[in-house]
Parts: structure tokens; sequence; C-alpha cells
């Protein structure tokens, strides 16, 4: 072990957080970057995936709840940065709960579609635009839920803002975009990774986002005038650049993220793993889930004066107070549904 | 026990590591910092393992009195004596290992709940069909006539209707279940096939009909689809479609086992399977020995077939999914069944028939 250190940052889209601390002992000048490294094994991954496997036949599915917390436990705790590991502290009881509380309002909004006669137009319309906007909230409120369950050295993750208003943005921007067959998507894209990571928070220190670096555009023109010709491939380098986005204009109590995935590396990655769980007929999935982490342990990292921007760092009393039901567990928390 | 060992330390308020050295008292245990001076003390009681040493992962404990705090130690000494110590320390939870005859362990276990489960559906789906409501039934093949029907046209000219109407009682009288319900239609087009749908539902689509040598034909592929209807085949089916996709959900997990499911449940439930095939057979050619039609058509048809696209190669199963070999059905039917009787249908009725697709000069001066 080396001496006092510091580093913060949060998690990326997956919400799994992690890093590679290139155990150089002492300080790191400022400038200096750290890479995630991923450690989690194949044959432990297998070994938590099968006994899930078998233990959600034997419970028709309610175990996925605990299976699916034991997965993400696991793979946290293979994350390092900077020398320390990530943590998952989640439970499957409160996913379970969660699904519970969601349950009433998932039946209520998809009972009436399997019910009425698809002929009722104007209800079942309605209720589509509902359920397109609860997604986005229950989206936010997962991964608020997985942010507040993250921990690095001691300090959990946070994400604040409102999971009602980052539906709205979704469910606006995404009218946009089908008003626009797509041609506007980077608008949405840029609102919604705006709000949602600017609210990302390592324990009392919040996230800045600001996006300057990585345009979307360009990408996103080309691979959408290619859709048509390329069965809708060419849109994994659009990912790519959303990827990007994210990462290169997120900072952390001064602390940069980068990540310079190209296009083509994610499709090599995304084409691999379609052909290996096609061809295992899914008994591959957690060769696809080591290829994921390692592909974000090898692309994600943290640039700046790290170790004193951590000392900054001090756990939030809010994350504390965030048991991740309430609200969110009466909208999905992640209740797998969604 | 008296020694200490290294580790690492994190007060739970602020991100800052102490690298720290740990001890064993009789109290507890304390947590020095590296300058001598205690960081803290935990008592036995109140320590809980978060993580136990793993593959050269450390062990993790924290406090129940303060569970944002985290001690990390990697001798497993300690840990030894540590679980041996407090109480409350144990994981609660079993250690995956990772050992290959564990792993292989697994492996088998999920083979073998696999295999019991695919076992165990097919045989539940039968009694599971019978239970079903007529009116759930009923439901469930109009859906499914609608889906396949979408685009087609519901071939009602009135003299095909009236000999496709005669032919269908002739059958249906002489059933072993003769008050299921029972509706067969005609859809316009191809292919040479004909379907049964839960509830009773039979489409017989046009080209069967067209191409087809003489009405015996068309009988005998219309007893054959009753027969599946009277043993509810098609319910069946649907009951192991929806088993299969619940299955495969558990299994898999979420939406993204949706393209699994749908690849799944087609392979497995695309046809009704080989012992359905010569049950429908039996019952149709039984069917047509009491009505007095000559199970000769059904043969003929099944030859005809075997003729044009072959034994069993793919363009045969397009058509029929998975029945058995054609070759084998004609003679098991040609060995059982008298091929003697009176025609399926008149002269005019078949000519009737063979048009049941044209316009209906009644209906479109109604209408």
């Amino acid at each position: 072990m080396s001496e006092p250190n510091a580093g913060a940052s949060e998690p990326g889209p997956w919400g799994q957080g992690a890093s590679r601390s290139l155990m150089a002992g002492a300080g790191a000048a400022s400038g200096t970057t750290y890479g995630l490294d991923y450690d989690g094994r194949l044959g432990r991954v297998y070994a938590i995936w099968l006994l899930n496997l078998v233990l959600n036949i034997v419970t028709l599915g309610i175990y996925s709840f605990w299976g699916k917390t034991r997965i993400r436990r696991y793979i946290a705790r293979s994350f390092t940065l900077r020398g320390d590991r990530f943590e998952y502290i989640g439970t499957g009881g409160e996913l379970f709960r969660g699904f519970l509380k969601a349950l009433p309002i998932i039946i209520l909004v998809y009972a009436p579609l399997i019910i009425w006669p698809p002929e009722v137009y104007p209800i079942t319309n309605l209720l589509f635009i509902v359920i397109f906007y609860l997604i986005g909230v229950a989206i936010y409120a997962a991964l608020r839920y997985r942010m507040t369950r993250t921990v690095w050295r001691g300090i959990r993750g946070y994400l604040s803002g409102s999971a009602f208003k980052y539906g709205a943005i979704v469910f606006g921007y995404g009218l946009l975009s089908l008003v626009s067959l797509g041609l506007l998507i980077p608008i949405g894209d840029r609102a919604r990774l705006k709000y949602q990571m600017g609210h990302m928070w390592f324990g009392n220190t919040q996230a800045v986002f600001d996006p300057r670096e990585e345009g979307l555009w360009p990408t996103h023109l080309i691979t959408w005038f290619l859709v048509p010709f390329t069965l809708g491939l060419s849109r994994i380098w659009y990912r790519a650049a959303v990827f990007r986005f994210q990462m290169n204009n997120l900072a952390i109590a001064g602390v940069k993220l980068r990540a310079h995935p190209s296009g083509g590396q994610l499709f090599w990655l995304v084409a691999v793993n379609a052909l290996i769980i096609i061809f295992t007929l899914g008994f591959g999935m957690p060769i696809a889930t080591q290829r994921n982490m390692n592909y974000i342990a090898r692309h994600v990292s943290f640039e700046g004066d790290f170790d004193a921007a951590v000392t900054q760092v001090q756990q939030s009393l809010e994350a504390l107070n965030t048991s991740g039901e309430g609200l969110d567990g009466a909208l999905g928390l992640d209740s797998g549904l969604f | 026990m008296s020694t200490s060992v290294p580790g690492r330390y994190f007060d739970g308020q602020s991100a800052t590591p102490h690298i720290v050295r740990v001890e064993f008292t009789r109290l507890g245990v304390r947590i020095d910092a590296s300058d001598g001076r205690i960081l803290s003390r935990w008592g036995l009681t109140d320590i809980r393992v978060l993580e136990d040493p793993d593959e050269g992962r450390p062990a993790v404990y924290t406090l129940d009195s303060d569970p944002q705090t985290r001690l990390q130690v990697e001798d497993i000494a300690f840990h030894r004596n540590l679980i041996q110590y407090a109480p409350l320390s144990a994981p609660g939870r079993a250690r995956l290992s990772l050992s290959l005859p564990a792993l292989a362990g697994w492996a088998a276990a999920a083979a073998v709940v696999i295999a019991v489960v695919a076992w165990t559906f097919p045989k539940l789906s039968g009694p599971v069909a019978h239970i079903i409501p007529d009116g759930w039934r009923q439901d469930i093949g109009a859906k499914v006539v609608d889906m396949m029907g979408s685009g087609r046209k519901d071939c009602r000219q009135a003299e095909g209707l009236a000999a496709l109407d005669a032919l269908t009682q002739r059958l249906q009288a002489v059933s072993p279940e003769p008050d299921e319900p029972l509706r067969v239609r005609v859809f316009s087009g191809g292919p040479v096939n004909a379907f049964a749908a839960p509830g009773g539902e039979v489409v017989i689509f046009e080209d069967l009909i067209t191409r087809a040598d003489d009405p015996d034909e068309v009988a005998g592929v219309l007893a054959h689809e009753i027969g599946h209807a009277v043993h509810r085949h098609p319910t069946e089916g649907v009951v192991n479609a929806i088993g299969l996709s619940l299955l495969v959900q558990f299994m898999f997990g979420g939406l993204q086992s949706d393209a699994i499911t749908g690849a799944a449940a087609q392979m497995y439930t695309s046809g009704y399977g080989r012992d359905a095939e010569r049950e429908a057979d039996q019952t149709g050619a039984e069917m047509l020995r009491r009505a007095g039609i000559s199970p000769r058509g059904m043969v003929t048809f099944f030859e005809r077939i075997r003729d044009s696209y072959g034994d069993s190669d793919s363009m045969i199963n397009r058509y029929l999914g998975s029945h058995p070999s054609l070759t084998e059905r004609i003679d098991s039917l040609s060995e059982q069944a008298e091929m003697t009787g009176r025609p399926a249908l008149g002269d005019v009725e078949w000519e009737a028939l063979r048009g049941i697709c044209n316009p209906d000069p009644a209906n479109e001066s109604e209408g």
C-alpha cells in the first residue's frame, strides 16, 4: 500500500465505477493519468451466473433480484482506481421491495393494454405516452439507486435532480427526434446527458459537466445518412461518440474523465458479443459481461491532481439519507422491468 | 496475536486513505496510524465482515454502528482470528468457490434443472390445455387467425362456403368430440398448407384447395387439422410457447433476453412434434373412415408434397414444421386404413369449393 492518496470519481454510464491504480507510490504530479483496472475472473462470473440461473428457474424468477445483486457486488469489487476497489452495497431485498412498490403502477399502466382490444385507440395511445414517459423516470430512479450504492474509499456516490424532470427531458426530446426522423437526436442526447452527468456526486462533491468537447453532430450526421446502407450498424459509431461526449466533458473535484474508444472498437465489442450470445444460445453471457467490463477499464481514465482533489471529498449526508426507496422505489428503481 | 498487521483504513467521513497497523487486543481491534497515534478502536461485537479475503483480495470490515467506515486487511491469519472471536463477523453468505469441480457442479446443476424443466413443460401443457376455459381458447385462436390472415381475404363465396360447411359437418358428426367448437375457413393465397388454432379454429389456404387433385385430398387435410383441434394441440402449442418464453426470461432475466426468447420459442414450437402429428393422422383417418370417405386422399396428398419438395428437406420443414417424415406417415396410413369410400364432395360442390375465393356477387350487391 502507499501513502495517503485521494481520488474521486463516479462510475460512468453503466453505473459501475472503477479504475486501476498505477500503484505508483508517491504523490502524483498534477496532470497525471490514472487508469481503471478490472481483474474480475471469468470462472467466478460464470459460477455466480450459473447459480443464479438455477435459482431463478427454481424460484420462478424471484431470486433474480438477489442474483443481480451478487453479480454487481463481484463486478464492482473487481474495479480498482488508485489502489482501492469499488464497492456495491445494494441488496437483493432493496431491489425486491422496489419491484413490489413499482408493481401496482406497472399493472395499472399495462393491464388496460392487455384487457382492452387495440381498437380503443385514444386510451391505448395515451397509455403508450405514459409508458414512454415512465421509462425515462425509471431509468433515472434506477441510476440514482446504483449511484447511492456505489462506494469508493468508504464514500458513496449520489445523483441529485428529479427523475420526473429527467423523464420529461427524455420524453420531450424523444418526440423531437421522432418528428425529425432522428435528424435532431443529438439535441436530446446533449440535454439528457447534461442533466444526468451534472447531477452526479461523489460524497459532497458535485460533478461538473461542461459539454464543449467531443461534438456529436459530425458523427451523427454521417452515421444517420448511412443507416439505410448499413442496416443501422453505422449508429454504433454514434454510440461511441456519445460515450466520448459523456466522459470527456465530465470532471469531479478538478479531476477530468477521459475516454477515447473509437467507433470501430465499440463495433467490434458489440458484434462479437452478439455472436457469442447467439451461438451459445445465451450461455456465453458471462463472457460478454467480462468483455464489456474490460472494455470500460481499458478506455476510461482519470486525469488531474487526483490526490489533492480527493482530500477535499467528504461523505455527504444527503447520500446517506437516500434510502433508494420511497419515490424511487415506487417508480421501479432497478426492478429489471425497464 | 499480539503482533500487528498492516491495513488500510477509511473513516467513512473523508476519502483520504489511512495506512494503518491493526492489532488484536482483548477488547477488540485497535487501529493505529503510521505515526503510532490510535485512530480507532473497534469492539468485537460491533465488527461485520463485508468481504472475505479472496484470490489475493483483502478482507473488508465495517462496523454495525458506523457502516460507512472501512478497514481492509490482507493478512489471512488476522481474518481467521477475527471470525473466531467476533460473533457478528460472519458475512452471512456462502462463498462461491472458483474451483473447477465447483464450477462443473454448478454447470451440471444448471443443465439438470434445465433438462427437467424442458422435459416437464411439454408434459404439463396437455393437462393445462384441457383446463383452459373455452372462452379463452377462442379469444387466443381468434387472435392467432387474425395475425395469420392479415392482408388475406377470408373467402366466403356462397356456394363454396356451403360445400365447405357440408364437408366440415360430415366430419364433425363422426369426430370423437362432436361438441367441441369448430370453425373452418379458407384464406386466399398460399402456402399449400392448413393450420389449426386454439378454440377449434381451422384455416385452409386457397392454394391447397386449388392444387389438390380431388376433394378427398382436401378432406384428408381437413380431417388431419380437425384431429389436431380435437386433441387441443394448438392450445398445447400456445401454452408451450408462453411457458418457454417465461422460462428463458427467468433464466436470462430482463429485456435483453427477448431475442433469445423469440429464437428459442420458434425452434421449440415450430410444430406440434411427431407424436401429435401421428395422433392427428390417426384421428383424421378414423374420422374419414367413419364418414365413409377414403383416406387415400390424405395419402396421395402427402405423396404429392413429397414428390414436389422431397421428404424432409428445408422446404418441407417450412411448410410442415416438425412433422414426421412423410414416407413414415404415408406408410403408417396405408397400412391401417381401408382405401375405399365415397368421394368427399360431388363434382358440383367440388367446383364450388375451388371457387370459394372468387368474388361473391350476392355479398357484393348487399354490401
